[in-house]
């Protein structure tokens, strides 16, 4: 492992080269590398003042040197989420709340803190998050079924692993309400009357696979649509002709993994933008190419190539592609993200942002950590003090391995989905 | 009517009158010992209680088009309020224009939300006219260029009402203010590929001259040089003298330059370009030898990817790794 004395940046020097031809973008990239330098200072050499700081933080314990995940504060902050009415501000969430219960349950699960005593809590906030007609989940009481929701619903009920809670979900209806979404370009509908993106794909496929819902029916044309938001640069957007985006390319990647088609894309051009996301300066990654970094792209950037090393190994790729099976670890630098994550996004409260001048909030706890599980490799490569070590996560569906395991075992011996509703 | 649209209020509220008497509020569970709740203004929760009271009977009154706005003001992500109000419009048969208008403002309060540009969309749908829809996505993107909703909605406007002719010069106008603006590029290609194709040489030629001309403006610029890396992966790729030209005279003159930044002499987006474009014309040496000083020193971050680039690279070398051990000689 890198020595804390190593996390100095390259003599101090910012990586944003402008060509003596400033635009807003390199304005706002020297700004953000300027904002994350603060925290990359050498350890060894540091005023007794920043040491100070870092210490008061908790970053810093005791004569230790090596840097900490401030997990208690952060249990807090997330616990707090959980049980007391968040603010009046959290009303734009209003229509997430099977979201706000996943993130927060997914990070506790992630800081080995699953919070046993609120499972009776959570699973009413999810029953009254059902959608009429047992149609998947809605974003909050009486709203309609949405396939975003529906995925972050079962994500939760997966992560309290609890048998009432899987009551919750009716396997017929909800393949009949992912029936009704279906496409005729191999996509799917985010609810009857909305858009058909990569993430209303991989938001169904994802549920289906873990319900064992996932027929041909329902599985056809998926890889093409995938292929077809493919772009020149190698990663995947929106819909066809969008920009390569961080989070449309986990769901692609994602989804392609679940249907045993990662070969259905350009997989070389795909792992040429991943490696090119990691940022040179900060470590964490951006979601496009010049933006800006954020931390929860250090889960949807960060784990496409755990996804296709997993597959590598398997021998499931091509040759070329294969060589991935070699590489020693993941394709980007996991030190690297590591720091960005641990130095640069924790909040000393608890909780984690997307950047240093940004604030915290659930979702860049959520995704900061799952991308730091991620890159952990199973706990084979730790940075910081080795408590820093968190539970591993499924890099395809951002749940804890083993409570996907459990959750699929529930329902791999059932009878296949009947479409139709019957009527005796 | 007309009060609703506007938002006025009188003495008794918004609920107080005559006209919402006949309805009973459908109140959210609360006080339970459900996680995750909010505390919502009581304003916000008297809207959603009026709201979902609608919703269950079905109303597609004017009345419920008028609540679904003030729902929406209070939260313009609940895509229940969107698609009943969709409902409404249809029921109602509403001037669509004056939507499009709403929209416009709803856009411009909070541009970053799904549901808004989904309700744009669906509404120039049913109006089947796309003719604002340029002037809109531009004012959008004047303000925050990057925007990813406003250019998936310029592209789905382009495409369906076929209004590609100024197009080009739209994405060159922003490549002039910004030319790492990538959501452009990525915009200059969706164009060509969807008017004349990459298939006609004048075309290629035309592009690869425009992604060199900017790639030179700023070597550490890595958005041309994924364009040029799109074109020169094309099937119909043929102009290697070409881009071999202009590569050999971009590092060649960036290694002349003098003294400074350590990117001046090594942008990393012209030395990985250089790996693809090597490697695939018949120069794997120079695209190994380039990995290797990419790894080491231009780009260490990535130096995992660049050592992967070279194993491929070589593929002797890879194979004879996992070539079985020949038997010992008798
Ligand atoms: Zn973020």
């Amino acid at each position: 492992m890198e020595s804390m004395t190593q996390v100095a940046r390259e003599g101090a020097r910012l990586a944003a080269y402008d060509d003596d031809e400033p635009t807003e973008s390199s304005m706002m990239q020297e700004d953000t590398e300027r904002e994350c330098a603060r925290f990359y200072v050498d350890v060894a050499s540091a005023p007794e003042t920043f040491l100070g700081g870092m210490r008061s933080m908790g970053l810093l314990r005791g004569n230790d040197d090596e840097m900490h995940l401030l997990r208690e504060e952060t249990i807090d902050y997330l616990r707090r989420g959980l049980t007391i009415p968040l603010g009046a501000s959290y009303t734009s969430l209003d229509a997430s709340r099977p979201w706000l219960l996943y993130w927060m349950l997914q990070a506790l699960d992630l800081l080995d803190a699953f919070p046993s005593d609120l499972v009776a809590g959570v699973r009413l906030a999810l029953k009254e998050c059902c959608a009429a007609g047992s149609l998947g989940f809605g974003g909050n009481f009486m709203q309609v079924g949405h396939t975003a929701p529906t995925y972050a619903a079962v994500l939760a009920i997966c992560i309290l692993d609890d048998d009432e809670a899987f009551q919750l979900l009716d396997r017929d209806a909800i393949y009949r309400f992912f029936m009704s979404l279906k496409h005729p370009s191999g996509g799917f509908r985010v609810q009857p009357d909305g858009e058909i993106d990569t993430r209303g794909l991989y938001t169904v496929l994802a549920v289906a696979s873990i319900l064992n819902i996932l027929t041909p029916e329902l599985t056809e044309g998926c890889a093409k649509f995938i292929a077809d938001c493919q772009t020149y640069e190698g990663g995947i957007g929106g819909e066809p002709g969008n920009e390569a985006h961080g989070g449309y390319a986990f769901c692609g990647i994602a989804a392609l993994a679940i249907l045993g088609e990662l070969d259905a894309i350009d997989l070389d051009a795909f792992v040429h933008w991943i490696a090119a996301r990691q940022m040179r300066y900060e470590g964490g990654f951006q979601g496009r190419t010049n933006k800006l970094v954020d931390a929860c792209y250090s889960f949807w950037q960060g784990a496409t190539p755990a996804i296709l090393r997993e597959a590598a190994v398997r021998g499931d790729l091509h040759s070329s592609i294969g060589a991935l099976a070699g590489v020693e670890g993941l394709i980007y630098d996991e030190e690297r993200m590591q720091q960005y994550i641990i130095l640069c996004c924790q909040q000393f409260q608890g909780g984690l942002r997307d950047k240093p001048s940004k604030r915290r909030d659930q979702y860049h706890t959520c995704y900061a950590l799952s991308g730091l599980s991620v890159a952990q490799l199973g706990g084979s490569k730790v940075w910081g003090t080795q408590t820093n070590r968190l539970v591993e996560t499924d890099p395809v569906y951002n749940i804890e391995r083993e409570k996907l395991r459990r959750a699929k075992e529930r329902f791999a011996d059932l009878p296949p989905p009947v479409l139709s509703e019957s009527t005796d | 009517m007309q009060q609703h649209d506007e938002g006025g209020e009188d003495a008794g509220g918004y609920f107080g009158g005559a006209e919402w008497a006949d309805v009973t509020p459908i109140d959210a569970p609360e006080g339970d010992e459900a996680c995750a709740q909010i505390n919502y203004t009581s304003e916000f929760a008297e809207t959603m209680g009026y709201f979902r009271a609608v919703l269950r009977a079905d109303e597609r009154s004017k009345r419920a088009l008028a609540l679904t706005a003030r729902v929406i003001a209070g939260n313009a992500a609940n895509y229940t309020a969107w698609f009943f109000r969709r409902e409404c419009l249809k029921a109602l048969g509403e001037d669509l224009k004056k939507e499009l208008e709403f929209a416009t403002n709803a856009a411009l309060r909070s541009p970053k939300n799904y549901q808004i540009w989904y309700h744009r969309r669906a509404v120039v749908e049913m109006l089947g006219d796309g003719s604002d829809e340029l002037e809109f996505t531009e004012e959008i993107l004047m303000d925050d260029s990057k925007n990813y909703h406003a250019w998936s909605h310029r592209q789905f406007a382009l495409q369906r009402f076929d209004l590609w002719d100024g197009e080009i010069a739209f994405v060159e106008k922003l490549l002039q203010m910004d030319v790492r603006n990538n959501s452009a590029w990525n915009q200059r290609w969706f164009v060509v590929k969807n008017t004349t194709g990459f298939d006609d040489a004048e075309i290629r030629e035309r592009e690869l001259t425009f992604a060199w001309t900017q790639a030179k403006r700023a070597p550490n610029n890595e958005s041309p040089f994924n364009y040029l890396r799109g074109i020169i992966r094309l099937p119909s790729f043929v102009e290697v003298s070409l881009v071999r030209n202009e590569l050999d005279g971009l590092l060649h003159y960036v290694k002349a330059s003098s003294e400074g930044h350590p990117n001046k002499q090594n942008p990393p987006p012209l030395l990985g370009f250089a790996v693809d474009f090597y490697g695939a014309n018949g120069e794997p040496g120079l695209a190994t030898e380039l990995c290797d000083s990419l790894a080491a020193e231009h780009d260490p971050i990535r130096r995992k990817y660049w050592a992967y680039r070279r194993e491929q690279l070589t593929p002797n070398a890879a194979s004879a790794e996992v070539a079985p051990v020949p038997p010992s000689a008798p």
